[in-house]
């Protein structure tokens, strides 16, 4: 786990951006909320594992005594 | 060098915030959050330093080793709370952090009930 999870991040909203863009223009409204919801989840994913991540570790470091 | 690593994640995050507020606006909460997230894990390992010596000075000084473990746990709550409260924050919802930081200070009060048992006896033997 490093900064190129914030990349990630960036470069998953990049995308489904672009993805949404394209979807509206070619009249697909409904799949187009459907992309951005799965990003929203994929990334949501991402800052889970992160969090419980975050609260091992602590855990952990507190545990030893 | 640490710190520099940190403030490199801090000025990157705040770059792609910026950027992705007029791109992609729903995902800016959630790299806030994982930006913070990173910095806290970043700093986190430095507690452990902390607490070693800690613990050292606690058994240099004669105390008793319950208290001390006492001592540790509720830093390690307020640690556990600070770093939820600010996450919360960072979703902008501050009804909810205010509500844990409540339960977390009545949490830590329950906790130093012993340290503070501890205290009167020694006070009723002065006396």
């Amino acid at each position: 786990m490093n900064v190129d999870i914030i990349f990630r991040i960036a470069a998953i909203g990049i995308l489904i951006t672009v993805i949404c863009q394209i979807l509206k223009k070619s009249d697909r409204e409904d799949i187009a909320t459907l992309v951005s919801l799965a990003g929203l989840v994929i990334v949501l994913t991402l800052v889970i594992g992160m969090i419980s991540d975050l609260f091992e570790t602590i855990k952990e470091i507190f545990n030893f005594y | 060098m640490e710190i520099y690593k940190i403030l490199g994640v801090g000025l990157i995050a705040v770059i792609l915030i910026v950027y992705m507020k007029s791109v992609n606006s729903e995902l800016t909460l959630l790299l806030t959050v994982s930006a913070g997230i990173l910095l806290l894990i970043m700093t986190v390992s430095y507690i452990t330093d902390f607490i070693g010596w800690f613990g050292e000075i606690g058994s240099a000084a004669g105390v008793d080793s319950d208290l001390i473990k006492i001592i540790i746990k509720i830093i390690a709550v307020s640690y556990l709370i600070e770093f939820s409260v600010n996450l919360i924050e960072d979703f902008g919802i501050k009804s909810i952090s205010d509500k844990v930081v409540l339960a977390g200070k009545i949490l830590i009060l329950t906790m130093a009930i012993p340290i503070i048992k501890n205290l009167l006896e020694i006070v009723s033997t002065l006396l």
